[in-house]
């Protein structure tokens, strides 16, 4: 039985028809590196039969093995892109091929100096590299023998190395140089020969027997505009752009309700007892820089913060660990400090830079706290592993803490030693929350109900995935995840 | 005006506008844009370097002439400033003598600093969060309520979860009943199940927040950062 | 006051000292506990190193600080040891400034320790090299996924990087079969998997500090990472899938010991709290 399916598998070979419905085409949503073949799963495909890519300049040209695949692999079944990106039919073959690297080795076929060329390359390559050891080499005997006393008893040997390092100076430009002239000659002969196109067949080999090869097939590689594969992505952000604007623009034309954070309102009751009992406030705006979305919703806290301060004449103290965030926070703090009616008030030093370095900076604030006792300590922003630190020395300092912070590994900490703690968006919150400020108030509401859609979302797919899951129905549910892989 | 205000915000509407788009458009000059931009960044990152320490420099140096409380320390600061920075550029900012350089096996003077200063300065601060997190443990863990006495319990799950001792204690008593019921499993239910169920509602409001507030900025909504409030 | 009052309020610096003599009392009296079992995302990153063939070509970043040491040093002399002796290739770097220091002294000792227990001589410049320290976080990640020699034009000690053997045929991260990002926070595992792995496709595994490894489950879960060390057990538990054991499996027992003290804390703590009567009141 065995050997009667090897003699059948064997002459179904020996009559194989070349791969069908083979096609060549720019590879999409990429920056135009690769290009794609696609070709029909064939009949007699086996183990041991494998698939061989040859590419070549001209249709009918010299040819290079550009890959080489079994033909039980690579079906387009396996991309990984989303059902409206491309096909995915499991009786097709589908690869990319890299264009750049193809027509590099291709030169060696169609340029009889290519070969020549590269070899330079690679012995100037070699010869760069090994002037840098030689010259350390050669410096380390210089400085041994001009330790030796007598000079002139060793003058000979430092002349000559001396020599030597000197050659190996004056020659490494003119390798450098002479490198760069021939990667620019290869460059240009191989832009010229494929002028963007490349050709390509694809054999059938079984071991070292070719059985069939297809007709000639070319494509060029291209930019492509946009990355379609992201398209799910990119609507669900125009959407929530849109429930944002129109938000604001709700915000604008009536008042929203906002529930009451009990962290923010605790904000005012904590700078009137520092007042009362004539201590500082300290803000801290977490460890990130300001390109950081966290670090900005923090220091937006910080100019109403200040202006409460300003207001009630309390010392506002502000350490900072990143320079930028420092600049920043001082401008805010002077303009914050002159809306509230009290430049006067205003001291350069309310701003003051620690250090970069986490513990550091941690040391630093936690000697501040134990000296000056605050009244009130705000942390606000991300944090890191020295939000206990700061946190529990302030407890234990008896001052009232409010922390918020969107780092949520940190916020256990917080919720155990801060009276008030606020979690994950209510510090994106808190800029709209503390200044009433309509527009703000307006996104707030549209975050929500993006958040409304969000939940939405996860529900209904959840709840299609679990009825697919039962029926059975497999290619249903890649079309609902598939709407939710970010790819 | 224009250059205070008008043009940042301008800046910020055209690079934000872009570089949120870059995600969709993969043709070379977007990525080539990005790869350019991240180097930009990486320059000024570098300038802020050196702004930090004139910063430092001149508000210690304030301390010490007006001989301001606790001057002595803007004097220690100073000199293991002096320190690090001779010490680092003796040794060319090499903490190992570089391999095929003879040199002194031990590593270098900068080395010595680095290994028997700072890396046990730093990992003493860190280490101070132990007996931070077990003061803090004894104070909350409580079972004042039952949503209390719950995180109790899974606390002290965690712990012996993550202790070697904890995972054999476990594993050899509770372990036997049920293969399900090994320590390690419950860690990756409680872990992989539970908390990131609670940490994914989270980081969805986050993710929302930031997106709200990055779009404010980029509107010009949020104008805090130029030194002014919104509109 | 009376006992239970005095303990339910107790002084947090008896606390403290308590936990300090636990942790002390293995280094002055050093003993062994009961085996380190090693958790399937441990063994995922001991799979995905094992799995290549020797001469393959690994990236490295060691992103901690010395404040992280403990945790993830023993990481990193692991995986250094793991990759010298499958003789692979490695470059490394580094993106926190303050890790510099570690990275050499970490090169420099398990080359050593390659050499006298793996019976391999990993030549600087041919089977591994130390890159450095940029600036930037991500916008090096980026960079080095479009090309790392515009990145890091030298090594750490001023060669041009373009003259390592090493670097022969690597462009930019495609060229990696395994990156590996150690991290104790920003920047870290987040940046490489956010805008390394999703760009470039890379295969990616991560350690990082015990505190931050629920961050790491999205991106298990996901497929983004193929396995993840968390913290010092992470550490040991690696220590162990190798069998070369080191610093992360000694410190298991004051951590395990530590723990163990404040379980019974706490527990001391609910006990004295619900017999005292005290949970009755609101």
């Amino acid at each position: 039985m065995a050997g009667w399916a090897l003699w059948l598998m064997a002459a179904t070979l020996q009559q194989a028809e070349p791969p069908k419905e083979l096609e060549a085409f720019d590879a999409r949503n990429d920056d135009g590196e690769s290009i794609a073949l696609w070709w029909a799963k064939m009949p007699y495909e086996a183990d041991g039969v494998e698939y061989v890519i040859f590419a070549s300049f001209t249709e009918g040209g010299p040819t290079l093995e550009a890959a080489r695949l079994g033909s039980k692999k690579g079906y387009a079944s396996d991309r990984k892109i989303p059902w409206w990106a491309g096909s995915r039919s499991p009786n097709h073959h589908y690869l990319e091929v890299d264009t750049d690297a193809l027509a590099a080795a291709l030169v060696d076929l169609e340029w009889p100096e290519a070969r020549a060329v590269k070899d330079e390359i690679a012995a100037l390559e070699g010869s760069l590299s090994h002037t840098t050891g030689e010259k350390e080499k050669v410096e380390a005997e210089l400085a041994e023998l001009e330790k030796i006393k007598p000079p002139s008893a060793v003058a000979d040997e430092i002349a000559t190395l001396k020599e030597r390092l000197r050659w190996l100076d004056a020659h490494r430009p003119i390798w450098t140089e002479r490198k760069r002239e021939l990667d620019e000659k290869l460059q240009t002969r191989i832009d010229s020969l494929s002028d963007g196109v490349l050709y390509y067949q694809v054999a059938v080999v079984q071991g070292t027997q070719e059985l069939t090869r297809s007709g000639w097939v070319s494509a060029a590689e291209s930019d492509n505009l946009f990355n379609f594969n992201r398209i799910h992505s990119f609507g669900l952000a125009i959407v929530f752009c849109a429930i944002i604007v129109a938000f604001i623009q709700v915000g604008k034309r009536r008042e929203l309700f906002l529930r009451k954070i009990p962290g923010l309102a605790a904000v005012d009751e904590a700078i009137g007892r520092a007042v009362e009992m004539g201590k500082p406030v300290y803000f801290l705006p977490g460890r990130h820089d300001i390109n950081e979305i966290n670090t900005i919703a923090a220091v937006t806290i910080l100019g109403e913060v200040a202006k409460k301060c300003a207001q009630l004449g309390a010392q506002l103290k502000v350490p900072h660990t990143y320079v930028l965030v420092y600049a920043v926070s001082q401008e805010i703090t002077k303009q914050a400090y002159t809306e509230a009616g009290r430049p006067d008030a205003y001291r350069d030093d309310i701003n003051f830079f620690i250090t970069e370095d986490q513990f550091a900076y941690t040391a630093a604030v936690d000697g501040m706290f134990v000296r000056e006792k605050p009244a009130a300590i705000i942390y606000m922003g991300y944090f890191y592993a020295e939000s206990l630190i700061l946190a529990e020395t302030g407890a234990g300092i008896g001052a009232i803490q409010v922390a918020g912070t969107d780092a949520d590994h940190q916020l256990p900490f917080f919720v155990t030693a801060c009276d008030y703690t606020l979690i994950g968006e209510e510090l994106y919150a808190a800029g709209a929350y503390l200044s009433k400020d309509p527009t703000l108030v307006g996104t707030l509401r549209g975050q929500d109900v993006g958040k409304l859609f969000v939940m939405a979302g996860v529900a209904g797919m959840t709840f299609l995935s679990f009825w697919f899951t039962v029926f059975g129905y497999t290619s249903a549910i890649k079309f609902v995840l598939d709407l939710v892989t970010p790819y | 005006m224009f250059v205070k205000r008008t043009l940042p915000m301008l800046v910020a509407f055209g690079v934000g506008f872009a570089f949120a788009l870059q995600y969709y458009l993969p043709f070379s000059f977007s990525e080539d844009a990005l790869s350019a931009t991240s180097k930009w960044y990486s320059i000024i990152a570098s300038f802020a370097l050196l702004l930090g320490i004139v910063s430092v420099i001149q508000s210690h140096a304030r301390k010490i002439q007006t001989q301001s409380v606790g001057w002595g320390y803007s004097l220690v600061l100073f000199f293991a400033f002096a320190s690090m920075v001779m010490m680092g550029a003796f040794s060319a900012g090499n903490a190992e003598t570089p391999p095929g350089v003879k040199g002194p096996i031990y590593g270098t003077s900068y080395g010595w600093l680095y290994n028997n200063a700072m890396i046990p300065l730093q990992t003493t601060m860190f280490a101070t969060l132990a007996f931070y997190v077990a003061s803090a443990a004894f104070r909350a863990f409580r079972a004042k309520t039952f949503g209390a006495f719950l995180l109790l319990f899974f606390a002290v799950v965690m712990l012996f979860g993550k202790a070697s001792l904890g995972v054999t204690l476990w594993d050899e008593s509770i372990g036997t009943i049920h293969a399900s019921l090994q320590l390690d499993r419950i860690i990756e239910w409680l872990m992989g199940t539970l908390n990131m169920s609670a940490r994914r509602a989270i980081l969805i409001g986050v993710a929302l927040g930031m997106i709200a507030t990055s779009l404010k900025i980029i509107f010009g909504i949020e104008r805090t950062y130029l030194g002014g409030k919104g509109e | 006051m009376n006992a239970s009052e005095f303990f339910l309020n107790l002084d947090r610096r008896w606390i403290f000292l308590v936990i300090g003599l636990v942790v002390l009392l293995p280094i002055v009296r050093p003993f062994d506990l009961p085996g380190i079992k090693p958790t399937d995302q441990s063994k995922n990153y001991f799979d995905t190193m094992n799995a290549v063939p020797e001469g393959t070509k690994i990236l490295i970043s060691a992103d901690f600080d010395p404040g992280s040491k403990p945790e993830l040093y023993p990481m990193l002399e692991a995986t250094l040891r793991h990759a010298f002796k499958k003789k692979l290739r490695i470059v490394v770097m580094t993106l926190w400034l303050t890790g510099i220091g570690m990275v050499e002294k970490a090169i420099k000792d398990n080359v050593a320790y390659a050499k006298d227990h793996f019976g391999v001589e990993p030549q600087e410049g041919k089977d591994y090299v130390f890159i450095g320290w940029k600036t930037g976080g991500s916008a090096v990640v980026i960079g080095m996924g479009v090309n790392i020699l515009e990145m890091f034009s030298q090594d750490n000690y001023g060669k041009p990087l373009a003259e390592h053997p090493i670097m022969a045929g690597v462009k930019s991260l495609k060229d990696f079969k395994i990156v590996v990002s150690l991290s104790a926070g920003t920047p870290g595992f987040k940046e490489w998997v956010q805008y390394g792995v999703q760009k470039n496709n890379l295969t990616f595994v991560g350690g990082c500090t015990g505190i931050i490894i629920p961050e790491a489950y999205p991106y298990l879960q996901a497929g983004q990472m193929k396995g993840v060390l968390g913290g010092m057990k992470g550490a040991a538990e690696y220590e162990k899938l190798l069998n070369i054991p080191g610093t992360a499996t000694g410190g298991m027992v004051a951590l395990s010991l530590a723990q163990f003290m404040i379980i019974l804390l706490v527990a001391a703590c609910n006990i004295i709290y619900i017999a005292s009567g005290r949970w009755r009141k609101p």
